[in-house]
Parts: C-alpha cells; sequence; structure tokens
C-alpha cells in the first residue's frame, strides 16, 4: 500500500521577487535599497555582455560601474511605454561599450580589426564550453535557428561593434544583404525566444 | 510563430525600415541615426519592430551573463550615496492635503473613490458661478466616473509658490485642477497646454483656466507621453506658449 504525502519541503515554496520595472521604479523615487536589488538582478548581464564586447577586463569593471550609476542617476527619465526596464538598462549599457570600441578603434587599421575578427570566433568556442545557465542556454539555442551568414552578422555586429556599413566591408557583400541578415537574424531569434514588447 | 520576414509587410516609406536589425544592435552609424529616428516617428509598424528587435537584443545581454567581480558592488554602492538623480519632470505634492472640502455621501470603496470624492469637491467648490446646480452636479458626476476608473492615471505636480495641481487621465480624456497659483494680472491668463512628445512647438492649447485662487478643466484629447503645463500668457490667451511654464505634469503611464 502506498501513502500519499504532500510535499512540504522548503525548496517548494514559492518567493516573490519585484520585477526589474518594479525596482527601477522604486530606484526612480531614491531608493537605495531598491538599487542594491536591482544591482543584483542586472550586473551579471551588463558585465558578461560588456566584455564579450570589450575583452579587457579592467575596461569591463570600469564601463559595468559607468553604467550602473547612470542607471541610478537618470532612472527619473525612464518611459515605460518606450520598452521595458531591462531593455533599457542593456540598451543603455551596450551603447556604452559600443562607443568604447569603436573610439578606440578609430586609430586602427583594417588589418588589426580583420585579426579582431578571428578572436571573436576563438571566443565563442571557449564561451560554449564553458557551463551555461538557463537564460544562456535559451539564447545559445536560439541563436542557432539562424543561418551561418544570419548569426554571423549579428555577432559582428552586437559584439564586434562594427556599423554594417563595416560589417558589408568585411564580409565584402552588398549593403542590402548585410541589412537584411541583421533584420531576419534578430526577428528570427526574437521568434524563438518569443520576445514581446 | 510567424516568421514576418517572409511575408510582406507595409512600410510607409523608401527601405529605411530594413534598418530595424541594425538599429536594434546599435550598429548604424552616427550620421545615420537623426534620419533613422525622425523615420520612427512617421512609420508605427517600424517603431513597434524596433520595440521588439531591441528588446531582443537585450537577450543576447542576457545570454552573455557572467558573474560581476564582488568587489564592484560595493563601489557602485558608495558611489551612488554622492550622485544625485536628475530631477523628475513632475515633483509629486498630495494634493489631498491642500482640499479641506470632502464629498465621501455617494462613492463606494474604490481604490480611487478618496480621489474623486476630494476632486469632485474641488469641482463643485471652484466651479463658475455661471453654471446651474444640475449642471455643475453633472459635471461632477462625469468627472467622479472618470477618475474612479481603474485604469486611469492620476498624476500630480507643484507649481510657484504653495500651488499645487492633480490631472487625472482616463481614455484619452482629462481632469486637470490647480489650486493656489498666483493671482494674475488683469491683462493676463493662465492657459493650459497638452505639449505633444516633439516638445513646445507641437503644443496645442487646452483652454484658459479660470480666473480665482483655483481652477479646474477638462481635457477632451490627452495621450500617455504627452505633457500637460501651465503658462502666463496676454488676457484670452495666445496661439503657442510664450511663457516659461509654470506647472508642468508629463503623462506616463
Amino acid at each position: 500500500m502506498v501513502s500519499l504525502r504532500r510535499s512540504t519541503s522548503p525548496e517548494k515554496q514559492v518567493r516573490i521577487t519585484p520585477t526589474v520595472d518594479e525596482l527601477l521604479q522604486l530606484v526612480a523615487r531614491g531608493d537605495n535599497r531598491a538599487f542594491e536589488q536591482l544591482y543584483d538582478e542586472v550586473a551579471n548581464s551588463v558585465f558578461g555582455m560588456v566584455r564579450r564586447v570589450l575583452r579587457d577586463p579592467a575596461q569591463s569593471e570600469e564601463v559595468t560601474q559607468e553604467v550602473l550609476i547612470e542607471v541610478w542617476r537618470t532612472s527619473t527619465r525612464f518611459d515605460p511605454t518606450r520598452g521595458n526596464a531591462s531593455s533599457w538598462i542593456l540598451t543603455m549599457a551596450h551603447r556604452r561599450a559600443i562607443d568604447r570600441v569603436r573610439s578606440a578603434q578609430a586609430s586602427q587599421d583594417r588589418d588589426q580589426r580583420v585579426a579582431q575578427r578571428d578572436h571573436t570566433a576563438a571566443y565563442d568556442v571557449v564561451a560554449e564550453q564553458v557551463e551555461h545557465r538557463l537564460e544562456q542556454e535559451q539564447v545559445r539555442r536560439c541563436m542557432q535557428t539562424l543561418t551561418d551568414l544570419q548569426s554571423e552578422s549579428v555577432r559582428l555586429a552586437y559584439y564586434g561593434g562594427y556599423t554594417y556599413r563595416e560589417v558589408a566591408e568585411l564580409l565584402d557583400v552588398p549593403l542590402g544583404t548585410i541589412k537584411t541578415r541583421l533584420r531576419d537574424g534578430l526577428i528570427r531569434l526574437r521568434d524563438c525566444l518569443g520576445v514581446q514588447a | 510563430m510567424t516568421n514576418h520576414a517572409l511575408t510582406g509587410r507595409n512600410f510607409s516609406d523608401g527601405d529605411l525600415h530594413t534598418l530595424t536589425g541594425a538599429y536594434a544592435a546599435d550598429a548604424l552609424p552616427a550620421d545615420e541615426l537623426a534620419a533613422f529616428d525622425a523615420h520612427l516617428e512617421n512609420c508605427a509598424t517600424c517603431a513597434q519592430e524596433v520595440r521588439e528587435l531591441v528588446a531582443t537584443a537585450a537577450r543576447l545581454a542576457t545570454g552573455a551573463a557572467e558573474p560581476v567581480p564582488s568587489h564592484l558592488r560595493a563601489q557602485v554602492l558608495d558611489q551612488i550615496q554622492t550622485t544625485r538623480q536628475l530631477a523628475p519632470v513632475a515633483q509629486l505634492v498630495d494634493l489631498r492635503d491642500a482640499i479641506v472640502a470632502q464629498d465621501r455621501r455617494r462613492w463606494f470603496s474604490q481604490p480611487f473613490a478618496v480621489a474623486a470624492s476630494v476632486l469632485a469637491a474641488l469641482v463643485m467648490a471652484l466651479a463658475a458661478s455661471a453654471y446651474e446646480a444640475d449642471q455643475r452636479a453633472d459635471r461632477a458626476e462625469h468627472i467622479a466616473a472618470l477618475v474612479s476608473d481603474p485604469e486611469a492615471l492620476t498624476l500630480t505636480g507643484s507649481g510657484p509658490g504653495d500651488a499645487v495641481a492633480k490631472v487625472v487621465v482616463a481614455d484619452g480624456e482629462a481632469v486637470f485642477a490647480v489650486k493656489n497659483l498666483p493671482p494674475v494680472e488683469d491683462n493676463q491668463d493662465y492657459q493650459l497646454w497638452v505639449i505633444g512628445e516633439k516638445g513646445p512647438g507641437s503644443a496645442r492649447s487646452a483652454g484658459i483656466l479660470d480666473r480665482g485662487t483655483g481652477a479646474q478643466h477638462v481635457i477632451s484629447d490627452v495621450d500617455v507621453g504627452e505633457t500637460i503645463g501651465v503658462t502666463l500668457e496676454r488676457r484670452g490667451g495666445s496661439p503657442t506658449p510664450t511663457g516659461t511654464p509654470l506647472v508642468l505634469m508629463h503623462v506616463s503611464a
């Protein structure tokens, strides 16, 4: 005879945590505690993405710090009708990282940037060997739904910091083709991840 | 899920819409940003797609998450102690403190019941003497229904001296109430404006405020993203705002 027992293990309890949107709203009113929680929610994504773009750990820390302080400073100007809080923060972070890459590269010649591109490919292989958490796994899996050409263009643009014109030059492909690859690639990623906005 | 790239979408102009992906990946050169931003103002489909693709690009970031060095946390928390936040456009003031009269008889206990009774009382107290008593009651009823709409947004703001203002927005319609604006000269009037996202150039008049210590006004057409403002103008009003705004309240959800 099997006796049925109701599970009362602590792991089954549901913990309700504030969303990034809710935290940002509180931060906009000067709530330090909410900012700490917001930091804990987003800092790893900011740092990880900035590191993929900048490579240099010291610079990545610098930019991560700058971004999070800017989030604090400008939280009062966040407009929720334009998108969610996470997008706002990560877009701000991405733009800062890209600005750094472009100002650093302004004086470099093309050969060095091609070498950096090869470095990009090597880094992706290493990244894939590291253990992934659920979100990373999901993004990695959805990137695989893109064609090789689409994912190459998305990676060069997003992580490489190249403008679409530079990507076209690097790959020796017409501008229209790169525009389409970037658009279709991100659309596929959107549909696979089920992103809504 | 449909692959929108395969179905023909009808975009409003040129081939700027093909840049939505590049834009979302921050891969648009600086000299092309202004033109693309301008395009987004006129193409709702593109703007929606950009919103979605920007949110998608943000997932590339979360997908790249890595443990941030632990010493950074204390550094950041330390630095925000000495970092000022930008002032919000509308300062928060509780108008209810400034209102003495309250009439709770008609209202059920709903989340906005207090605001409703307060605002209705303000309307009743400040309606121009030309209104008949029953017209006043009808308007109060309409306003009360508006403010007790669970979807309504309530905003408060402040102005020069003790001036306090409150706006309740529901369904594209708004009730604006203000108290304690400084008295106007004979040759001046306070004018109410709805300012679009493009700035003061796009301001449209919502009317002249009643003269006296307080005023209320129904604004029949206002949207989220717009800003409600009050300026001091010549008597009878101006076609566009000429004075510095004394009260500014941004309608955001």
